[in-house]
């Protein structure tokens, strides 16, 4: 019994000391991941303040914010159907992203990835060359190209297609535009990764099995390159739910999403509580989507 | 499975009778990449129903004359039919053959049973899940349908990969290297295996090899690749007996080559005379496999002078290693009780009777 005792006591220390020296890794996630989640945890059960900020007095009045409103004049309360708006169109918005990104990132990759080895790294390039720029700079040219006079206007004017100007700019298409522009990248980079170690050998053995182009596709490269779709879905979906500044200077502040009316709730709405419960609201529906996904795959791909 | 294999044409119409078109037919195919010819004008005829092999060194073109018929390269020039059909412009899907690739390519994500079930489904067959099960125990892989192939060992991907091939059962399965992956036991039992699978279907099988003691061994016909080229098509006696070209003769076993000149029926060659070949005049190269050169003693008639230079014991027989005045050598294969002697005794080089065969060049 003494000798067998030896290795789990030497174990137990060793796990000790993988605890200790991973002790600064950790306090910087407490300090840094969870501190802020807390104090947002925190101030959604607070009063807001007269100003701005909060009264430390505990109420739910924030969550109840949410989904109702109460009239000023008469106390009654009503659905606050302008917040479920907002909400439903942000996931709207953010799932067709999130669509038109993989369906133009599916080519785009699959191009790229059968470039040869040596040219794949200029394609690459050109991809994430939006990156270098600064975001306002990257929307206030899309603005350039769509607003009434601009560049596509002007184009379609000028071929006879249309007699006056289409309204783009400041409608939700106009968000739209602006954030498959902005985040196609993060949709190609997975794909194209997932494409390249795709072996075109399947395709081979599909089109072999009497499979069409179109039965290949969704039967073979698409189950298989999935890892790169969910990576890709999730790297789009996430901060378009979230976005800021496209929705503000495409959408004109009308069209919000939920990204501007949290701002919103912290800057001229001051009302820090509900701009709280608002963001943990974003942050458990973007959660769930992450779960829904993974469950997804999981089943997919295991037993 | 016996009693009867299933044999059924995905949309040939080719019935039995003795007017069987070719199952395969390849018409002057030639095929260039940039400005490499891979083919230079391929003409091969593969009757329905029996093993035929490609074999060639690597770079000879089999792999690309496969590829042709299977659908995945389109000639630059020439004719393929299949059953009789000309196949030459359609894609791989609408050919009646299926593949089993050098590298298994068995769907990753697919259980053993939906990856033998592809092409079934694929064709909209109402019996897949029959056929599937039918498919899995002619390969002995009953108890494996709900694995994935990164599962299964090497030997056990592979015969899903025939299985998978097999299901649809094609008028023509192509064959692309298929054991280079396996290790020498499980090639053997392979090869007994693919034999076995071909006799019960009776399907033609186009088999890729660079293996030339594999495609004796397997083949009914056999074509000899180089270059693009096909040098030789027979029998594996018939290639084995009679090469045609030095190419043939030296890639197939062992060959002893000979320079020399044909004059009045009698071959002058290094170091005597003896009987020329029928039909041989003029300067020729001639070949003879080892187990046909027998000693006699020196300056006996029909022979050619040589001292010997080596004697080589292999246990079931010896090679006896003779060089030619000239500095030819000639291996000659004894029965193990010979005695030729010390290095540089002298001794007469005895051909078997029509055993020389003439090279083209």
């Amino acid at each position: 019994m003494t000798g067998r005792a030896a290795p789990p006591t030497a174990e137990r220390s060793e796990a000790r000391t993988g605890w200790l020296l991973s002790t600064p890794a950790l306090l910087l996630l407490a300090v840094g991941a969870t501190g802020p989640l807390l104090v947002i945890v925190v101030y959604a059960f607070l009063e807001k303040g007269s100003y701005s900020g909060v009264q430390w007095a505990f109420t739910t009045e924030a969550w109840f914010q949410v989904l109702f409103e109460r009239d000023i004049f008469d106390d009654t309360v009503s659905l606050a159907d302008a917040h479920l708006t907002i909400f439903w169109r942000s996931v709207k918005l953010s799932l067709a992203t999130t669509a038109l990104a993989f369906a133009l990132g599916l080519p785009t990759a699959w191009y790229i990835a059968m470039r040869p080895p040596e040219r794949r790294a200029v394609w690459l390039f050109l991809v994430t060359i939006p990156f270098w720029t600064n975001l306002l700079i990257r929307t206030f040219a899309i603005m350039e190209v769509i607003r009434n006079g601009g560049l596509l206007n002007s184009a379609l004017l000028g071929l006879g297609v249309i007699e006056s100007p289409i309204q783009i700019l400041y409608t939700d298409a106009a968000v739209l535009i602006g954030m498959v522009y902005v985040y196609l990248p993060l949709m190609v980079l997975p794909l194209y990764a997932a494409i390249e170690r795709f072996d075109m050998r399947l395709l081979e053995a599909a089109h072999d099995l009497y499979a069409s182009r179109w039965q290949a596709l969704r039967r073979v490269v698409l189950p298989v390159i999935r890892p790169g779709i969910v990576a890709g879905g999730i790297l789009v979906f996430v901060p378009s739910l979230g976005a800021y500044v496209t929705p503000r200077l495409l959408g004109g502040g009308k069209n919000m999403m939920i990204g501007n009316f949290i701002e919103l709730q912290f800057g001229q709405g001051r009302n820090w509580p509900l701009g709280a419960a608002l963001s943990l609201i974003l942050l458990a529906i973007v959660l769930s989507a992450l779960i829904a996904l993974t469950r997804l795959t999981q089943r997919e791909t295991g037993a | 499975m016996r009693g009867g294999p299933t044999r059924r044409s995905i949309r040939g119409v080719t019935g039995p009778g003795h007017s069987d078109p070719p199952a395969v037919e390849v018409v002057r195919a030639g095929k260039r990449y940039g400005g490499v010819e891979a083919l230079a004008g391929v003409d091969l005829s593969i009757a329905a129903g029996t093993f035929f092999t490609l074999l060639g060194p690597s770079g000879c073109g089999k792999t690309t004359l496969l590829r042709l018929i299977a659908g995945f390269e389109t000639p630059t020039s020439g004719t393929v039919r299949i059953g009789g059909v000309d196949v030459t412009g359609r894609p791989p899907h609408r050919r009646p053959v299926n593949t089993v690739f050098q590298s298994y390519a068995l769907f990753p994500h697919l259980t053993v049973a939906r990856n033998v079930a592809f092409g079934l489904e694929m064709l909209g067959r109402a019996d897949a899940r029959d056929r599937t099960r039918e498919m899995l125990a002619l390969v002995r892989l009953d108890g494996f349908a709900d694995r994935r192939p990164a599962q299964l060992s090497g030997g056990q991907q592979q015969r899903v990969a025939l299985a998978r091939a097999l299901a649809p059962a094609p008028e023509v399965l192509l064959l692309d290297e298929p054991l280079s992956a396996l290790d020498l036991k499980l090639r053997r039992e392979m090869q007994r295996e693919l034999k076995r699978l071909q006799h019960e279907t009776g399907i033609t099988f186009v088999f890729v090899t660079h293996d030339q003691e594999e495609a004796l061994t397997m083949s009914d016909r056999i074509a000899v690749m180089s270059g693009g080229r096909v040098l030789q098509t027979g029998t594996p006696r018939e290639i084995y007996d009679a090469p045609a070209t030095r190419f043939v003769a030296g890639f197939i076993g062992e060959s002893n080559v000979i320079e020399g000149e044909v004059r009045d029926g009698l071959a002058h060659l290094p170091g005597g005379t003896v009987p020329a070949p029928d039909g041989a005049a003029g300067p020729v190269t001639l070949a003879i496999r080892p187990e046909r050169v027998t000693l006699a003693p020196p300056g006996a008639p029909d022979t050619l002078d040589a001292t010997l230079a080596a004697a080589i014991f292999h246990g079931a027989d010896l090679t006896a290693h003779l060089r030619l005045p000239d500095g030819t050598e000639i291996a000659a294969r004894l029965p193990a009780g010979a005695e030729p002697g010390p290095p540089g005794t002298a001794h007469g080089v005895a051909f078997a009777p029509g055993a020389l065969r003439v090279l083209a060049e």
